[in-house]
């Protein structure tokens, strides 16, 4: 188990990164007009006016805390501005994993047992599209052609809980271009998993006890074949929360990656501090759940 | 005979017979071509282009697609597709250095980390363990966001990003070639350290490195334009494939071919070279 240490160097990597601003990082802050009193009363608010040693261990019991510091913008905590914002991404997530896992899974085992059809080709276009396609790019287009064009679906923001039919209306074309890229990795890995369990001893055995088909693949075939898939699914949820930057700047959705994205180019560096820190923190958990997944999926898998 | 065919080295398949094979793959070669049209353009692109980048025309702004402008002019009347072959260079430029920087540190790293083991390898791979904590593309916006967005630091980060998969690929690589008999040979006679890396261990990892350096060109091209989407990437007026589509995009009721061509150009560039790496991958792998 290297989460702990390794999330405490990551820390003091985002610790560091308010002192990779060339020049004075208060006055980029400010902007020229600013007074040398203002400069002054910010440079003593976040700290920096001390030994960087103590800097960074004040850094560290602050974030022990859960005190992120400070919006230059919102002049509100960092943290309490992430945790309002962490619904709508999570939701945004959430429902671009579920398209990935609904689409892909089904579509990667078809591909298999049918290897060389046209379900198989169909699925690797997807696939290679899905991985070489911008995401913007695609939320332009989703959007132009739903939005714009056709009129069918609303144009950006968000509107209340995807349960409900507007809100459903609002996050489909968000989360139809967040799952893009998920969606073709995952049916590549799906195919190759289940391409690799379809030639076991154990499913030979499976058939010859006379089980159905059906049976034989999706209970002794694709349980096996979803140990990988969970675990890259996992590991790509930091390309989701990256791909959430860029698809909630298109779509205008409130959550996290606009929030920072405006941050950056107000040049409110507390929150884009606060943001890394907090979707590291967020990814080494992902990771120790994977691993817990696998345990599950897997009875072999056994840690000391 | 079981034995030694799986072995890294004797499965190690000739460079003729690897390109037969790549060849063969039609998608591969068709990616290929595309790849080098790209380059070709991005050198001649002051003589390929019909209209000069940056001359305004502010008597034909947002005027679609026509004999005289093929894609359309944008909202200050310039040329689409001049821009365009224009854009090329800076993406064919930044998205190369960018695979350089994390192809030269990342096989470092993993041949250092891998050869030596030890506490050389723990120290590597950890301190890139930390690196890989931070989600990729949110550690190219924050570093950027802090160091400034030029073309340089946009290199260095979007190549930094990659150097962690790097590594681990060939340290990978080496653990499996580090116990084959003409290593320890090398080692056994008193070569140098360095002799035996670099002429018996690293010839091994040129496979894996080509596909992976491939995959991070790709990617670096989609990271790239990211970055110059969301406004922190290489600086406007110049024109750059990521910050068209951002502009187009407010245009999109009334010129949907501002956001639609560049958007285009990204995805048909990363495809082709998609295409050629996965060729590459099964033509060195014959097995797999």
């Amino acid at each position: 188990m290297y989460a702990v240490p390794t999330l405490l160097a990551a820390i003091v990597c985002v610790f560091f990164l308010m002192h990779l601003t060339p020049g004075d990082p208060i006055r980029v802050m400010l902007g020229v007009d600013a007074t040398e009193e203002e400069v002054d009363a910010v440079r003593e608010k976040l700290g920096l006016d001390r030994p960087l040693l103590t800097q960074l261990l004040y850094f560290l019991r602050n974030v022990a805390r859960g005190d992120l510091g400070e919006s230059i913008y919102f002049r509100l905590p960092v943290l309490s501005l992430l945790l309002s914002r962490l619904g709508a991404t999570v939701e945004l997530a959430g429902v671009a994993l579920l398209i990935a896992v609904v689409v892909a899974i089904p579509l990667g085992v078809v591909a298999a047992v049918r290897r060389y059809s046209l379900v198989d080709s169909i699925s690797s276009m997807m696939a290679l599209t899905g991985v070489s396609v911008p995401s913007f790019w695609l939320g332009i287009l989703l959007l132009y052609f739903f939005a714009v064009k056709w009129r069918v679906l609303p144009l950006t923001g968000r509107a209340g809980p995807p349960w409900t039919v507007e809100g459903l209306r609002h996050i489909l074309l968000p989360g139809m271009t967040l799952g893009a890229t998920l969606v073709a990795s995952t049916t590549r890995l799906t195919r190759a998993s289940m391409l690799e369990v379809l030639n076991q001893d154990f499913m030979r055995t499976a058939r010859a006890k006379g089980l159905r088909e059906a049976v034989v693949i999706y209970k002794h075939g694709l349980k096996n074949a979803l140990i990988p898939v969970v675990t890259n699914l996992g590991l790509q949820m930091g390309v989701v929360l990256g791909g959430a930057f860029l698809t909630e700047t298109v779509f205008a959705w409130p959550g996290i990656g606009r929030l920072t994205v405006q941050a950056i180019l107000r040049r409110d560096f507390p929150i884009i501090q606060g943001t890394t820190l907090f979707l590291a923190a967020g990814f080494v958990l992902i990771n120790i759940l994977v691993d817990i997944v696998y345990v599950l999926l897997d009875p072999r898998i056994r840690y000391r | 005979m079981a034995k030694e065919s799986s072995d890294p080295a004797e499965a190690r398949p000739s460079r003729r017979s690897t390109w037969r094979r790549f060849k063969k793959n039609r998608g591969a070669t068709v990616g290929l071509c595309l790849i080098g049209l790209l380059i070709f353009i991005a050198l001649f692109a002051p003589v390929l282009a019909p209209h000069s980048p940056d001359a305004l025309d502010l008597q034909t702004v947002c005027s679609p697609p026509s004999r005289d402008h093929w894609l359309g002019t944008d909202e200050l009347g310039r040329d689409v597709l001049s821009r365009l072959i224009h854009g090329s260079r800076i993406v064919v430029v930044v998205a190369i250095s960018a695979t350089a920087v994390a192809t030269a540190v990342g096989v470092v790293l993993g041949l250092v980390a891998g050869y030596y083991g030890g506490w050389v390898d723990t120290i590597i791979m950890r301190a890139l363990d930390v690196l890989l904590a931070f989600p990729g593309f949110l550690l190219a916006i924050a570093l950027v966001a802090f160091l400034g967005a030029n073309t340089l630091n946009i290199v260095v980060v979007v190549g930094l990003t990659r150097i962690p998969r790097y590594a681990r690929l060939i340290r990978g690589t080496v653990l499996s070639v580090r116990e084959i008999e003409y290593v320890q040979a090398s080692k056994a006679v008193g070569s140098p350290e360095i002799r035996t890396m670099l002429l018996h261990v690293l010839p091994n990892c040129i496979g894996p490195t080509l596909v992976y350096a491939s995959l991070t060109f790709g990617d670096s091209i989609l990271t790239i334009s990211g970055l110059s989407f969301l406004g922190i990437g290489v600086q406007p007026p110049t024109a750059d494939w990521g910050s068209m589509l951002s502009r187009g995009r407010e245009y999109l009721m009334v010129a949907p071919w501002l956001a639609v061509c560049p958007g285009a150009a990204i995805f048909v560039t990363v495809m082709a070279i998609n295409l050629t790496g996965d060729g590459l991958r099964d033509a060195l792998d014959p097995r797999g």
